[in-house]
């Protein structure tokens, strides 16, 4: 059955900029999977009356309405973010309230334009969290093959978490089944890590929020493919075995809601899987990339793997981060670790910048003063470590 | 293992990570590093599957280069090395072997397969102009049998000034000589006690604030000190009090081989 998604922009039926063009694109690349079908903001009202007609599996909300019009031939009062809020307050009023224009809870997604957000957000962040996922215009156009997956996956898992959200305890078994991990692994977990799951009374989009932003979104006890490939010390690119790899670390697949969606690994798994597979006296981090590979190979038999490449960009050979910015990976002896940010937790891996990044932007404020005079030390050609 | 020892078994890793995880945390919040993976990471290792050696099943878990913001230090040698804004990198290796009964459960010092750990700092000194890169290391290594060799006593947990980790400034060494002794006999450190002497040796000030004000901090030292101190102290003090009975030490020989060396 396919999933169905509405999407509402004002630039629907538009002459120049038609919105349909998302629409048939996420639909053309999905192969019936996915269907999104459109719809031109009138009254906030007649909004809500139209969701609740087409019973969507979730929604792509444009930020931007100022080319919408009212039944009245006047511009809408509201934006993407006004109606996204209004949404989440009836769904969570449908859960407690019987009376109203209730909605059934499904995900919000936010469809923009980078200059939009620029325009209409630059900074503000209260608008945040009423998202479950944002994504680039843009990439519609590029990319909607990776796009397509983390809709469906949202739609799909929805109702998971909607379940999850109405039980009144959050005992270890729910958590352990949302996360599709047996209940003896959350002792492996920063206890912190779970927090944001055990909150009571919370509905099903934050909760969603919580698990796409903090634990899927961010490097922590879950890592993407990218990082994955870092911490082995493999260079994906020229790997053609890389595949190889990942069938191997199956046992360390990250299987919860969303899974479908967004592929991550568990970190203390991938460590685990290493420590059974590979080599139990030294650990990754303790190795070279080359060794690494050099290891993985021998014990898996898996041929055609390369290890990362020294750069002086970045330099070092126990490459275990990624730059935030170039995206290199990072040997922590010789990358600069950066200070939290907002809506990063102490559980959350710290972010880097690779020696070159940082040398670019030494007054980057993330950095802390100790970093600053090592940069400072590094700068003048004094010791880089 | 009985359904009794396992549960016992889990519930003493359980802790050992929970030990970690809050640690970490006290870093974080305190700044006293720039990154607390690496004990998370160490933390989350507790929990897994088991490893062998030849002869027995065994658990632990590995904090890799821990940066620790260092304050200031009074004193150097040379004088004219510069320590502004300095971190000291930390290494923790901690294995045990799992118990065989219940009662030997958190028993951790007569367990103890290995009790790493490793540490240096980073300085240099401006001579004319020209940049000088100095370094200090130690570390606390463990032999599981006394060794009196000819390469002299091997206490079985040992702190040793020096070591590989000048290795990466050897070249330029002058003035200084180090020889492998001695091997001061130590307590062993398991990884909370690791960042607690690093606080209390290099961070003087932020010590003493963690102990006036976190209680959580205190509590946090005291389970590794019951379990790996007491009973390292008591084998020792045992061993003196026995010393006319037992001149060789029994089972403090090992500890202090240079001691306990009566036939």
């Amino acid at each position: 059955m396919s999933t169905k998604f509405l999407l509402i922009d004002d630039d629907v039926q538009s002459a120049s900029t038609p919105a349909e063009r998302y629409a048939e694109k996420l639909t053309l690349v999905s192969n019936g999977a996915l269907t999104v079908d459109t719809y031109r903001p009138q009254s906030i009202d007649k909004v809500l009356a139209h969701i609740v007609e087409a019973k969507p599996d979730g929604l792509l909300v444009d930020l931007a309405l100022t080319n919408a019009l009212t039944e009245e031939h006047v511009s809408i009062a509201y934006d993407g973010l006004a109606l996204a809020q209004q949404i989440r307050t009836s769904q969570t009023r449908g859960l407690r309230q019987s009376s109203g224009t209730n909605l059934p809870e499904f995900p919000l997604v936010r469809l923009s334009k980078l200059d939009v957000i620029r325009e209409f957000i630059k900074g503000d962040t209260t608008g945040e969290d009423l998202f479950d996922e944002k994504v680039d215009k843009a990439d519609v156009i590029e990319h909607a093959e990776s796009i397509v997956p983390r809709l469906i996956s949202l739609a799909a898992d929805y109702p998971r978490v909607s379940e999850y959200a109405a039980a009144e305890t959050k005992t270890e078994d729910a958590v352990a089944r949302l996360l599709g991990v047996p209940e003896e692994f959350l002792a492996w977990l920063d206890a912190r890590t779970l927090l944001g799951l055990r909150r009571v009374d919370a509905p099903a989009h934050v909760l969603s929020h919580y698990v796409i932003g903090s634990l899927l979104g961010r490097p922590g006890p879950l890592i993407d493919e990218a990082l994955v490939a870092v911490r082995l010390g493999i260079d994906i690119r020229t790997s053609e075995s890389w595949t190889a790899v990942l069938d191997n670390l199956k046992p360390a697949a990250y299987q919860g809601v969303f899974a479908d969606g967004y592929r991550r690994w568990w970190m203390p798994l991938v460590l685990d899987w290493w420590a059974t597979t590979i080599d139990d006296k030294q650990a990754p981090f303790r190795l070279a990339a080359a060794d690494r590979v050099g290891m993985i190979q021998e014990k898996t038999k898996i041929g055609q793997l390369r290890p990362i490449a020294e750069n002086p960009d970045s330099p070092g050979t126990k490459f275990w981060q990624r730059c935030i910015v170039s995206k290199l990976p990072v040997d922590p002896a010789f990358g600069f670790p950066l200070m939290a940010e907002w809506g990063q937790e102490t559980w959350h891996d710290v972010d880097y910048l690779c020696q070159e990044e940082a040398m670019r932007d030494p007054r980057n404020t993330r950095l802390a003063p100790t970093e600053q005079s090592r940069l400072a030390r590094l700068r003048k050609g004094k010791n880089p470590a | 293992m009985t359904p009794a020892l396992r549960k016992a078994f889990e519930q003493h890793r359980t802790e050992r990570a929970e030990e970690l995880f809050e640690i970490a945390d006290i870093l974080d919040r305190e700044r006293l590093t720039p990154n607390s993976e690496p004990i998370r990471r160490a933390a989350s290792q507790c929990k897994a599957g088991f490893r062998k050696d030849d002869a027995r099943e065994y658990w632990g878990f590995d904090i890799a280069d821990l940066h620790i913001n260092l304050e200031n230090q009074r004193h150097l040698r040379p004088r004219s090395a510069v320590m502004d804004q300095c971190a000291g990198v930390l290494s923790v290796t901690v294995e045990e072997y799992v118990p065989d009964a219940e009662e030997a459960v958190g028993r951790s010092y007569e367990l103890l397969r290995q009790a790493n750990v490793d540490f240096h700092l980073d300085a240099y000194q401006d001579i004319a102009g020209e940049i000088h890169n100095v370094r200090a290391a130690w570390h606390l290594d463990t032999h599981l049998y006394a060794n009196e060799s000819d390469h002299g006593v091997h206490p079985r947990f040992h702190f040793q000034v020096g070591g590989e980790g000048l290795d990466a400034i050897d070249a330029d060494i002058r003035g200084i000589l180090m020889p492998e002794a001695p091997r001061l006999a130590c307590a062993p450190f398991d990884g909370i006690l690791a960042v607690d002497f690093v606080l209390a040796h290099y961070c003087g000030d932020q010590w003493s604030l963690l102990k006036d004000l976190m209680p959580s901090y205190l509590r946090l030292r005291k389970s590794p000190i019951q379990r790996y101190w007491l009973p390292y102290f008591r084998t020792l003090a045992e061993g003196i009090g026995n010393l006319d009975a037992v001149p060789g030490g029994g089972d403090a020989h090992a500890l202090l081989p240079n001691i306990f060396c009566g036939e």
